[in-house]
């Protein structure tokens, strides 16, 4: 084959050289072969490699086709087969000098092809077998010794080569995985996002083995045992991951229980190899997420390429994988305890500010008519106690009945969305707002049928009022059984949902009625937590309702006493007119009797003859004609509304007028009086009547005051210009003053020292000066006597207003029906 | 604009094919149009660092790779022209005889000389403080760096508005590598889909580029047309098809001082258009250095790499049929061994008719392109090709197969009489490429037709500049893509 020892070093300088080189272990292969196929004379030079599982031979590259070409042959020569098995059995070459009259055993027809002569040669080092390399002719051939020892070498440097190689890629390998490793490992301590680390490492290992497909299951924490799928990677064949789920549900479960790992590559390794091999699966790999001796899970990966099988590298890198990840499971597992408890809390602190927000917006106001909506809406808001709906009951006055007293909530899923959508805050913050009118569409309209009497013992409610303690039931309303159509309280009862409460209204150790709560569209069933919080709703309003009923009442009274007072005022009015009738009637019998005298001496004939001094008679009865106008006047004073009519007034001359009227009383009563009138004093814009009128109730008090033998002083003057541009009038008496004790009382109306008076007379004189712009000073000597000095402005400059606001006053407490505007 | 070329080989430094040609010439064409253009690519053994002497210290660099960092530097230097070049270094990977593997295969670390090298080129940009608006990366071994100025590098201040451009050269060769060399490059397994960088298992660097860069570009219109077919698309004809609106064509340009018959100093004689007497004595320097006996049947020109991409499979098939037309054929350029083999065979059968020098030869490539009357190129496919420019701009007849560049340069002399710069042929078939040389022959026996021919070609425009243009407005799409929308 090959003529001398000097050329076959030569040969084996440049395989030497050629297997040394830097270029890719198949090239490398494929110069040899091709080098040796020139140089040996040999038709093709082809070497064949051992598969993974160490038993078949497979071509790999050749002189005759190129590289790509060779290894997607696919044909594999099992050991003992052909020329190349025999050799690698043996592990020493083997030659057949003529195939096509003697073929090996088991010949393989891709080995021999056309060929004659072949020689397979074992490449192999002191340890392992790597392949075989054949030299095949189409003519015959022969070897000698040599050629054989010189062949033996070429391999044995193949071999190397390979195993060069092998070692190369391994290294490069191994930092592949470690770095992926350490990527894997970041990736599972950064977060505790389970399902999503999962994904990551599913995907990360599924292309790090180059596996088909790969799937986690985890135990669910529940159940015992059962598992279920979190994630899924790869599986890029449509239908492949559903065809494997039974298969690979009985691996995991096996790989669960036992807490191994399983590899399986062969029928002997499983007995669900076949099951695998049916969906084209050469190789499977399957391994327990084992924390502290518990399986959490297990993670499969499955190969469908024959050139993939999985080996027990595979199991210890993906046991370093799954020991992570069971560490991040279990501390994912620990947090998510952790937030439960800071949710819970969370949670707590959220219904407390829910109920201060709640109670905020129940104190809100004291009307009732206000309050109920407020307080339903609190129960069907999603952002407040969250019911879908509730219904207000309130125990009838005979205490024999639960009576209706307001629902709300949707009637409908679209309304109960649309709740979802009103404004935060609404209602509840501030008094109703703009969207009033829509939560008021939530009230149920006709509740007049949902009465319950109290003695329904299978009526929740009912139960709830009598027991005074809130119940829940989630197994529907007694009535529900054969109730249809005919159920009581037009239906309502037996039409709920099964989860429902209700909570009594609980007042002073009293129930006063109830709240009924369902979730109809909230599909959720009422929790304990829920009654808790009903419950603290409760009592809160129960205290904004009796709050409410309180200040009902409250108003109420105020309104009987308003009229009582109204009332007092008349009466006081008409006694004092009774009083001042009987004045009248005193006053006028003098005149009347001067008058009828006057007059009948008048019409009698002269009983002494002469003529009767008629002018003196006639002027007599004038004067008291007069003064019986004057009486008149005075009494239809009472009678008129005190509203002053302004004026020009002197001061002076009402006085006067006033003393006059008194001054027979004063006379009888023996007062004697100083009157110290100025006589420059100003004439002041002021209602004269009302003038006379404070003057008189002066004098009046003054001389009751008195009682008797006394002296009481009216005087006037230009009032000091510190005070202000007007008049002073000055009453004073020497009636013994005011106790101390009441001083302070006598403007307000009702309080009389006397057992016989209204109490009146001074408020009026307060009033009409207050609406004359003056003030009242009061001088009481206690012992000695009382000195009223009241200063009247010369024109009551803010008399008007005074007036407008009194009006505007009026009309806000009869509700814009005062009409009696005042003349300016 | 600042524009950065990256390649793994750039002519003057270092050169296997047209690509070098091509990232030479465009920085420099780009300085030309006031583009400020630089250069990077690996410091190989083969950079004569007497011609182009190192300015100023190195930047050193620390790359990471995978789970250990690998240091560096990057050389500065002067490319002429105005470009400046930029050398990456590492001697473990780089001072190697070879670019990319010895003639009997790849050098087994390519996967991490080029990760190494595209790393490099992002630690040194921010290492640096240089910022490019547009970095111009071309084949699979820069494709990783389009990948890095979008995942890695994304949020580092450099590379926050760079653009990127990927240029395809070549589908053929596309970077394929194991899936274990991910972690190395960098990258998340993430990536490894097959809607990503996975390939039938494998790492896909040509893939990466297509998917990862802003803009995409071929070295012709026809040719970026043909990949995203089944037949010329290599298995990527998905990606590029999904990513058509994006991908440019631009037929390269010529280097006008290196390649011009008036005044190349490697030929006999300088010769223009309106004088073509100087080609005649090229024809007959040329004839005589192929040691064939002097006369005056045409000479048929064929220059590049033996292999069946360039059509060698066609030409070793019509060898015998070549050799009894009334022609000399001359071939220059190495390749695979049995084309070799082949070519030297033919040779040594019609020592007067055909003659193959084995090598890379500039100087003769020189005078086969001016001294020939013919030039062949066959190829199975050919993403722009450079010979056929040459060829026209020498008076050179060119016989093309219809694809990718050549389609785009050479028009038919017989389907349009009036332009027609060639001969061409569509189906690869012996019979098609007999049928064009034969119908040129035909034609040179008709000298007014054929000189009008020779002339019609040689006043074509390839100049850089236009196709320097042509690359600066998909910069300017490029840098749109990577602009803030709104």
């Amino acid at each position: 084959m090959v003529e001398s020892p000097n050329t076959r070093f030569s040969l084996l300088a440049r395989i030497v050289e050629i297997s040394n080189s830097n270029i890719q272990v198949e090239n490398r292969l494929k110069h040899i072969c091709d080098f040796l196929s020139r140089e040996t004379r040999a038709d093709c030079v082809c070497i064949y490699r051992i598969d993974a599982r160490g038993e078949n031979l497979a071509p790999w590259v050749s002189s005759c086709v190129e590289i790509e070409e060779c290894s997607a042959m696919d044909f594999v020569i099992r050991p003992g087969e052909g020329v190349s098995g025999k050799a690698a059995r043996k592990r020493a070459p083997v030659f057949f000098p003529d195939v096509k009259t003697n073929s090996p055993a088991l010949a393989v027809p891709q080995e021999l092809r056309d060929f004659t002569s072949i020689l397979s040669v074992p490449v192999k080092d002191d340890v392992y077998l790597y392949g075989v390399m054949n030299f095949s002719t189409l003519a015959p051939a022969s070897y000698t010794e040599e050629d054989l020892t010189f062949l033996g070498s070429v391999a044995t440097e193949v071999a190397g080569t390979i195993r060069n190689s092998l070692l190369y890629n391994d290294a490069r390998k191994r930092v592949s995985e470690l770095i992926t490793l350490n990527e894997i490992g970041r990736a599972i301590s950064s977060t505790f996002e389970v399902k999503e680390t999962l994904g990551y490492v599913a995907k990360t290992t599924l292309r790090l083995l180059s596996a088909e497909g790969c799937t986690v299951r985890l135990a669910d924490g529940g159940r015992h045992g059962a598992l279920k799928v979190a994630v899924d990677a790869g599986y890029s064949r449509p239908g492949l991951r559903r065809e494997l789920r039974s298969v690979g549900k009985e691996l995991a479960r096996r790989i669960h229980g036992e807490k191994r790992p399983l590899l399986i590559n062969s029928p002997e390794d499983s007995p669900l190899h076949s099951a695998l091999a049916g969906h084209g699966i050469v190789s499977f790999l399957g391994l327990p997420i084992v924390s502290q001796g518990q399986s959490l899970g297990t993670i499969s990966y499955y190969s469908a390429s024959p050139r993939l099988r999985f080996d027990k590298e595979g199991v210890h890198l993906i046991q370093t994988v799954c020991s992570q990840l069971a560490n991040m499971i279990e501390n994912a597992t620990i947090l998510r305890e952790a937030q439960r408890l800071a949710q819970e809390n969370q949670d707590k602190m959220q219904r407390i500010s829910t109920l201060h927000d709640v109670a905020r917006a129940l104190m809100s106001t004291v009307k009732m008519e206000r309050l109920l909506p407020i307080m339903l809406y609190a129960l069907i808001s999603p952002r407040r106690l969250n019911f879908s709906r509730a219904i207000l009951f309130l125990t009838s006055e005979d205490g024999e009945e639960l009576c209706p007293r307001m629902a709300m909530g949707p009637r409908d899923r679209q309304e109960a969305r649309r709740i979802g959508l009103l404004p935060r805050g609404l209602l509840l913050d501030s008094a109703l707002g703009a969207a009033e009118e829509e939560i008021r569409n939530l009230l149920w309209s006709d509740i007049g049928n949902l009465t319950i009497p109290l003695s329904d013992a299978s009526c929740l409610v009912a139960r709830a009022v009598k027991e005074k303690r809130p119940l829940r039931t989630e197994s529907g309303c007694p009535t529900r059984e054969g109730a249809g159509d005919a159920a009581p309280r037009g239906g309502f009862c037996g039409s709920h949902p099964a989860s429902f409460a209700a909570v009594p209204l609980v007042a002073k150790g009293e129930a006063r009625g109830a709240i009924y709560v369902d979730n109809l569209f909230l599909g959720r069933t009422i929790s304990d937590e829920d009654i808790l919080v009903l419950t603290m709703f409760a009592s809160n309003a129960c205290l904004a309702m009796e709050n409410a009923s309180l200040y009902e009442s409250l108003e109420s009274a105020l309104d009987t006493v308003r009229t009582t007072q109204d009332r007092l005022v008349q009466s006081e009015k008409l006694m004092a007119l009774g009083e001042m009738a009987a004045r009248i009637a005193h006053e006028i019998k003098n005149p009347l009797t001067a008058i009828g005298g006057f007059a009948r001496r008048i019409a009698s004939p002269r009983a002494g003859g002469g003529a009767h001094s008629l002018e003196r008679y006639a002027q007599i009865i004038l004067k008291e004609v007069q003064r019986l106008e004057r009486i008149i006047d005075e009494t239809l004073y009472f009678s008129r509304e005190m509203a002053p009519a302004f004026r020009n007034v002197n001061l002076n001359t009402e006085i006067h007028e006033v003393l006059s009227i008194f001054r027979e009383e004063l006379e009888d009563a023996r007062i004697s009086t100083v009157v110290d009138l100025s006589p420059d004093l100003p004439s002041i814009s002021a209602d004269p009547d009302q003038i006379r009128q404070v003057v008189w109730n002066l004098v009046s008090n003054a001389i009751q005051a008195v009682g008797g033998s006394g002296i009481l002083t009216a005087t006037t003057h230009l009032a000091d210009p510190a005070e202000g541009i007007g008049v002073v009038l000055e009453v004073s008496d020497t009636g013994g003053g005011i106790p101390h004790d009441v001083v302070h009382n006598i403007f307000n109306p009702f309080f009389t020292t006397k057992a016989k008076g209204t109490g009146l007379g001074l408020p009026i004189v307060h009033t009409i000066v207050e609406k004359h712009g003056g003030t009242i000073h009061l001088d009481n000597r206690e012992g000695t006597g009382v000195a009223f000095s009241i200063f009247l402005p010369l024109v009551p400059k803010e008399a008007g207003t005074g007036d407008r606001i009194l009006e505007q006053m009026r009309k806000g407490r009869v509700n814009g029906n005062g009409n009696k505007a005042h003349p300016g | 604009m600042k524009v950065l070329v990256a390649s793994s080989e750039i002519v003057p430094f270092a050169k296997t094919g047209g690509l070098a040609d091509v990232a030479g010439a465009l920085p420099k064409a780009l300085r030309g149009i006031g583009v400020e253009a630089d250069c990077v690519l690996p410091l190989y053994r083969c950079v004569d660092r007497d011609r182009f002497p190192f300015t100023g210290p190195g930047q050193a660099i620390l790359v990471p790779l995978g789970n250990r960092e690998e240091e560096g530097s990057v050389e500065e230097t002067d490319a002429g022209g105005g470009v400046r070049a930029f050398l990456v270094r590492n001697d473990r990977y780089f001072d190697r005889e070879f670019l990319y593997g010895t003639r009997d295969g790849d050098y087994v670390d390519n996967s991490e000389r080029f990760t190494f090298f595209c790393r490099a080129v992002m630690e040194w940009i921010t290492r640096s403080g240089r910022r490019y608006d547009i970095i111009h990366c071309n084949d699979w071994q820069t494709a990783l760096i389009p990948v890095y100025v979008k995942t890695l590098y994304a949020d580092r201040e450099p590379f926050r508005g760079t653009g990127t451009v990927f240029t395809v050269h070549n589908l053929g060769y596309q970077g394929l590598f194991w899936n274990h060399d991910l972690p190395m490059m960098g990258l998340g397994w993430e990536l490894f889909t097959p809607r990503g960088l996975e390939f039938y298992g494998k790492i896909n660097l040509m893939k990466a580029g297509l998917l990862f860069a802003d803009v995409l570009s071929t070295v012709s219109d026809t040719y970026s047309r043909e990949i995203q077919t089944p037949e010329y698309g290599y298995g990527l004809e998905g990606v590029l098809y999904e990513r058509r609106e994006d991908l440019y064509g631009i037929v390269n340009g010529i280097d006008d001082e290196e390649w011009h018959p008036a005044t190349d100093r490697w030929i006999a004689a300088n010769y223009s258009a309106d004088d073509l007497s100087g080609k005649a004595a090229c024809r007959r320097d040329l004839v005589s250095v192929f040691g064939f006996p002097p006369g005056d049947q045409p000479v048929l020109g064929m220059i590049g790499r033996l292999t069946a991409q360039k059509g060698f499979d066609l030409v070793e098939r019509i060898g015998e049929w070549l050799a009894e037309q009334p022609l000399r054929v001359v071939i220059l350029g190495a390749g695979e061994r049995k084309y070799e083999e082949a070519m030297e065979e033919l040779g040594r059968k019609y020592p007067e008719r055909i003659a193959i020098r084995v090598a890379y030869d500039n100087a003769l490539a020189h005078k086969i392109e001016a001294g020939s009357d013919m030039f062949l190129m066959p190829s199975r496919y050919e993403p722009c090709g450079l010979n056929q420019i040459y060829s026209l701009k020498y008076g050179t007849v060119p016989i093309v197969r219809e694809t990718g560049g050549l389609a785009d340069t050479v028009a038919d002399a017989d389907v349009n009489p009036a332009a027609g710069t060639g001969f061409t042929f569509r189906r690869y078939e012996a019979e098609e490429l007999k049928g064009a040389v034969t119908r040129a022959m035909a034609a040179y026996a008709d000298r007014p037709r054929w000189d009008a021919i020779v002339r019609r070609g040689m006043a074509l425009d390839f100049s850089w500049e236009a196709s320097a243009r042509a690359y600066v407005d998909l910069y300017g799409k490029a840098l749109r893509k990577r602009a803030p929308k709104g």
